[in-house]
């Protein structure tokens, strides 16, 4: 044991509000590692060898639930892996499955990320999210960059009524605001 | 007080409640369903307030958002709100209105004395009147004016209420809900496309509820709640009431204000009004027509009131306006009034019509005047009798005007559109050239029946299914009531004394018109600007057709050749604060921490805004009371020892591929390309234009893998033009960047023991001695057992210096460990007031220096253009005036006087020459206290200043009053051969 210790901190700690119809609660212990890459069909290869999936077109998510893993496909030369945090190096986790068809970026402490749960969170998704959340339009799987209250995020629907969002780590207590503001604004 | 002027029965107010409400003090009652406007007009109250010029009586014009007129204010204290208008203000229990503008009491105004000055008051008063003595006008003139001037009251207090905007998305997007809207919205929504349909009113139905006219062998009232019940009902479709669509923007995009909470007492802390943005793929405005009056002789008396509004409020809040009525109307639907009110027991004195043929029979009892005019009204607050043009008088309390319908066509010229003229309707409609996306139906669209609004609004819907390659719903063949609706334009009256009034809002009159054409105002634009007209809350639109029909008669013009003004956003008024949003105070923007925010401010941290980010200024110890004490002791403890300096806002951007290294060489102006792997180097970052963009250090992690810092404030900028970079100028380069600012966070180590310090903490398996890790090297290596660090060896201090990265989790932690580590040196936490005092020192450039004005030359950075590359910024940065050898340049200032104390933004101008500006020779930058030095340090530009040390100048600082005598010196103030950062 070392003589001084790190202690770990999540960017809201814990923040978990119940609302009538609505939860927002911060999600911890995930992994989060870009992997750019200039030959998708190369990735895509090594994808289908180590993880037997097709990789995403941007927009779209993959999932690999042996290994809890999913995949946000961002822009044409990137994607997002999101996993379980067990080591201190997830991005060489991900290196060993890109090989050297992907260039991998730790990115797990970049993000606050906050799930927003219930059958009213589209209602107050509204009031901060400027694309259409409509389930024939944003489809469950559905990914997307986008800014709220002139925050960057990335917002991924992980089931019907549920939303996983994505903003910087530095200012997550405004974000988190903003998004609990939202649900107070709406029940 | 009872409500004499209710009617005994109908309407669709629920008399079974009962709301109290008091207006200027008084308690009257009212019932649900009202507005303030009916329940004010039930209980008998005709003058509403004071007109703007002239102060002259006002009662309630019309039962719209279109009120010129009934301007109030409502609520008390911080919440208090002018110029609501009373027709759209929905009456709750409780509610306390106010009228305004007028000094004493509503009855006795003393401000109308301004009436008698009248002759005086015309248009165009103020340019002719106030232009002497010069002097008068910002003395008294302008305060006189502004005293008497505007409406309502501010509270001046700040908005206690909340606002909130949000986002929505609909196929088709149903603006105004009346019988063409509904149908058009009930037939998209039937063919399960997703609709938005949003109405001002709290209530569906438009029209249908202010008319007899019924629907499907239905009360129009009833089919409008019918079909309200079955849109929502429907999953595809959104009904909004009390909601204003008031801009048509760019692609289909629509704003909307909601009020949520107007017609509650109290908000209960939820958003009073919500800003929607509407994103669409097709609208359809139905937003129905606004009639107009007609101009005669006091026409403006409290009880003469459109006859539209007349029968809105007989046959919706079941409201007499007078108790006998005449009507003055140049078009069929003055006759409906007439019948209405008659049918519901309310004496019909006379109908007046200026066309020569009666079009349709007469209420038993009524008087028919054809081809006749008004000529005058007669009562002191309130209409008692009305003269005609043959000189006949007829008593009657309220006086029904209809000039006609005007199409509500703004939003169809919310993007330069321009209507058109249809003579058949005397009215505009709306041009060809709409909006993206835009259709329109029913009245808006000049189109008056009931029935031909039902199949407008439905015919235009499955036009637009058509378009999206959907079937329309079977047609269910709406049928209406048959309904006369020809008229024969009439503008104004020609006999008669006293002013006819065109813009009540205003007190615009036709001879101001007529003077306004006479003084030179011909366009119609400029008639707006001298005149008033069409101006404040209405917009003019119960004005404006009037206004510019008579500006074209007294050109001689046509009303197509005269034009209308310009529409723009937004067709009613919007709160500030409803624009604001959420966007006030604290939440006017966002907040940047860093991971070690929480540890500062439990150290006793005072922070700054840096752009987003809160940065630890200084970090105050117990004693001390000044700012300048916590930073010269953190400046001093650092220099003996070590000090601790969170630099986590740096921006550090992530760059790798196989073509990286070529990448970063064309970007910085120095060379990069043979930087060794675990080294960093100190890069400058040009702009096309050859200035300095940025600066910073890049370390080489691997051969294809880079890691640049940039400054706090161009963390962005620099981001955003390597992405311009990689994607547009060089994209066959294999290189991919990130941001990982926010990955790590990052700690500057600064001081004679910065190493021992960090020897503590790093893993036994690196090495970190000065001839492993040198000045300038770098390395991932891991800290307390295993957690991944990037060191870097480098120095902004002039110090032995290293700044140690982990990942954001540990950051608050690493700044409790380091202190923890260093406390057997007496370690330091210090701010950016001790860091900027360390750079100066230093001779290190930051922002104030980087200001986007200056060269690497300017900086005495020349060196660091290579001539061996190409780079951004190489080609322009050799402009004769970037290279002319007496440019200027970066150096050190001391005050002659160590006494004195340097202001930064001080201009130099030689001693003994006039301070002006074509003798300044440059500015003073960035200023501090040397604690080490004991004296007041600067850096600035000066021309030649490089051959100039030692030299004395005026540091020149007209606008603090303060000039003094200065050395130019070296930038180099501390350790300039650099022996310490490298120990």
């Amino acid at each position: 044991m070392a003589e001084f210790d790190l202690i770990a901190e999540s960017p809201l700690n814990g923040l978990q509000r119940a609302f009538e119809g609505v939860t927002v609660e911060e999600v911890s212990g995930r992994a989060i590692v870009s992997v750019a890459f200039s030959d998708r069909a190369g990735l895509e290869q090594a994808v289908r060898t180590s993880l037997d999936l097709t990789l995403p077109f941007v927009g779209n998510t993959a999932r690999v639930e042996t290994r809890d893993l999913l995949i946000l496909s961002l822009q044409s030369d990137q994607i997002f892996v999101l996993f379980p945090q067990t080591g201190h190096r997830p991005d060489l986790e991900i290196a060993e499955i890109a090989g050297d068809q992907g260039l991998v970026t730790d990115q797990s402490d970049g993000w606050a990320l906050l799930r927003v749960s219930g059958p009213g969170s589209r209602t107050a998704l509204e009031r901060i999210c400027m694309l259409d959340l409509h389930p024939d339009i944003f489809t469950v799987g559905a990914v997307a960059r986008t800014v709220m209250e002139h925050l960057g995020v990335i917002i991924h629907r992980d089931g019907e009524q549920s939303f996983l969002l994505m903003s910087a780590r530095s200012s997550a207590e405004s974000f988190a605001h903003a998004v609990v503001t939202s649900v107070e604004n709406v029940i | 007080m009872t409500q004499a002027f209710r009617l005994a029965k109908g309407g669709l107010v629920d008399r079974s409640q009962t709301l109290e409400f008091r207006f200027d003090g008084a308690a009257y009652n009212g019932h649900g369903g009202d507005t303030l406007a009916s329940a004010l007009l039930a209980n008998g109250v005709r003058m509403v307030g004071r007109s703007f010029k002239y102060h002259r009586p006002r009662g309630i014009f019309s039962a719209g958002s279109e009120e010129p007129n009934a301007l109030v204010e409502l609520r008390r204290g911080a919440r208090q709100e002018p110029n609501t208008r009373a027709t759209m203000a929905e009456l709750f229990g409780g509610l306390d209105a106010r009228s305004q503008n007028y000094r004493g009491s509503l009855k006795y105004d003393l401000l109308a004395v301004n009436d008698l000055f009248s002759p005086f008051l015309s248009a165009g008063f103020y340019y002719k009147t106030f232009m002497w003595p010069k002097p008068f006008w910002e003395k008294l003139y302008e305060p006189a004016i502004r005293a008497a001037a505007g409406l309502g009251r501010l509270s001046r207090e700040p908005d206690p209420d909340v606002y909130d905007k949000g986002y929505l998305h609909c196929d088709i997007l149903v603006i105004g809900a009346g019988p063409s809207g509904l149908s058009a919205a009930l037939t998209a929504g039937r063919a399960g496309v997703r609709v938005i349909l949003a109405d001002e009113d709290f209530r569906i139905g438009g029209r249908l509820n202010a008319e007899t006219l019924g629907v499907n062998d239905m009360a129009g009232s009833d089919w409008a709640d019918a079909t309200r019940a079955e849109l929502a009902s429907m999953d595809n479709v959104r009904v909004m009431t009390r909601t204003t669509v008031f801009g048509a923007y760019d692609h289909g995009v629509y704003g909307a204000i909601e009020r949520q909470t107007d017609h509650l007492p109290h908000s209960s802390g939820k958003p009073r009004q919500v800003l929607w943005r509407i994103y669409t793929r097709r609208a359809i405005v139905c937003a129905g027509a606004t009639e107009r009056s007609i101009a005669f002789p006091d026409n403006d008396r409290p009880g003469v009131m459109l006859a539209g509004g007349v029968r809105a409020y007989a046959n919706r809040f079941a409201v007499g306006t007078g108790r006998s009525v005449s009507i003055f109307t140049n078009n069929d639907t003055g006759w409906r009034t007439a019948s209405d009110l008659s049918a519901k027991g309310v004496p019909i004195a006379a109908i007046i019509d200026t066309r020569e043929i009666s079009p349709l029979a007469a209420p038993r009892g009524a008087a028919v005047v054809m081809g006749g005019r008004v000529t005058g009204t007669k009562g002191r607050h309130c209409v008692r009798s009305i003269t005609l043009a043959g000189g006949q008088t007829i008593e009657c309390d309220c006086l029904a005007v209809s000039g006609g319908w005007s199409p509500n066509v703004h939003l169809t010229c919310h993007q330069r559109g321009r209507p058109q003229w249809n003579e058949d309707i005397a009215a505009f409609t709306p041009g060809g050239d709409m909006p993206f996306g835009m259709r329109v139906a029913g009245a808006a669209n000049g189109i008056y029946s009931l029935q031909n609004c039902l199949a407008d609004g439905r015919e235009t819907a499955v036009g637009i299914l058509d378009e999206f390659g959907l079937n329309p719903p079977a047609d269910d063949a709406l049928t209406a009531d048959e309904e006369a609706a020809s008229i024969s334009a009439f503008w104004h009256v020609r006999e008669g004394k006293g002013r006819a009034f065109v813009d009540l809002q205003n007190d615009v009159t036709v001879k101001d018109i007529r003077l306004s054409h006479q003084e030179g105002f011909r366009s119609v634009e400029h008639l707006k600007r001298y005149s008033t007209l069409g101006m404040a809350t209405d917009q003019g639109r119960t004005a404006n057709v009037l206004g510019l029909a008579i500006l074209a008669q007294a050109s001689g013009k046509s009303i197509p050749e005269t034009g209308t003004t310009i529409f723009r956003p937004p067709y009613t008024p919007v709160a500030i604060g409803a624009i604001a949003g959420r966007s006030r105070g604290k939440e006017f923007r966002s907040v940047r921490k860093t991971p070690g925010h929480r540890w500062a401010e439990k150290n006793g941290a005072k922070f700054v805004e840096s752009g987003l980010w809160m940065r630890a200024q200084w970090f105050a110890r117990e004693g001390e009371t000044h700012w300048r004490q916590s930073c010269d002791r953190e400046v001093r403890q650092t220099r003996a020892s070590v000090g601790i300096c969170d630099v986590t806002t740096l921006g550090k951007i992530d760059i790798q591929g196989r073509d990286a290294a070529e990448f970063v060489n064309r970007v910085y102006s120095n060379g990069f390309a043979k930087l060794p792997v675990g080294k960093c180097r100190y890069g400058l970052v040009l702009r096309e234009d050859g200035l300095v963009m940025d600066d910073g250090t890049t370390a080489r992690l691997g051969e294809n893998h880079f890691v640049m810092t940039t400054t706090t404030a161009n963390a962005v900028t620099v981001f955003r033009h390597l992405e311009f970079c990689r994607q547009c100028l060089w994209p066959g380069l294999d290189v991919h960047l990130i941001s990982v600012t926010e990955q790590w966070a990052q700690a500057a180590i600064a001081g004679p023991n910065a190493r021992k310090l960090l020897e503590k903490l790093v893993d036994p398996d690196h090495d970190i001695s000065s001839d492993a890790f040198p000045f300038m090297a770098c390395g991932e290596i891991s800290v307390c057992g295993g957690v991944p660090t990037r060191l870097f060896r480098i120095s902004f201090s002039g110090e032995l210096a290293y700044e140690i990265a982990v990942p954001a989790r540990y950051g608050n932690s690493l700044m409790a460990v380091l202190m923890q580590a260093g406390e057997e040196f007496g370690a330091t936490p210090y701010g950016v007031e001790a860091l900027n005092v360390m750079r100066i020192e230093k001779g290190h450039a930051t922002g104030s220096e980087l200001n986007g004005q200056t060269s690497a030359r300017d900086l005495g950075l020349g060196r660091m253009m290579s001539d061996r590359k190409d780079y951004i910024g190489r080609v322009l940065s050799q402009r004769e005036h970037l290279v002319r050898e007496d440019g200027l340049k970066l150096v050190g200032f001391k005050p002659v006087d160590t006494a004195q104390e340097l202001k930064a933004g001080a201009h130099f101008i030689a001693k003994g020459k006039e301070m002006t500006t074509e003798n300044d020779e440059g500015w003073m930058t960035s200023v501090a206290w040397s604690p080490n030095l004991q004296t007041s340090i600067g850096l600035g530009f000066i021309e030649r200043g490089d051959s100039r040390i030692g030299e004395t100048v005026i540091a020149a600082d007209p606008l603090r009053e303060k000039s003094i005598e200065v050395e130019i010196v070296s930038p180099h103030f501390i350790d300039p051969e650099g022996e310490r950062l490298r120990g």
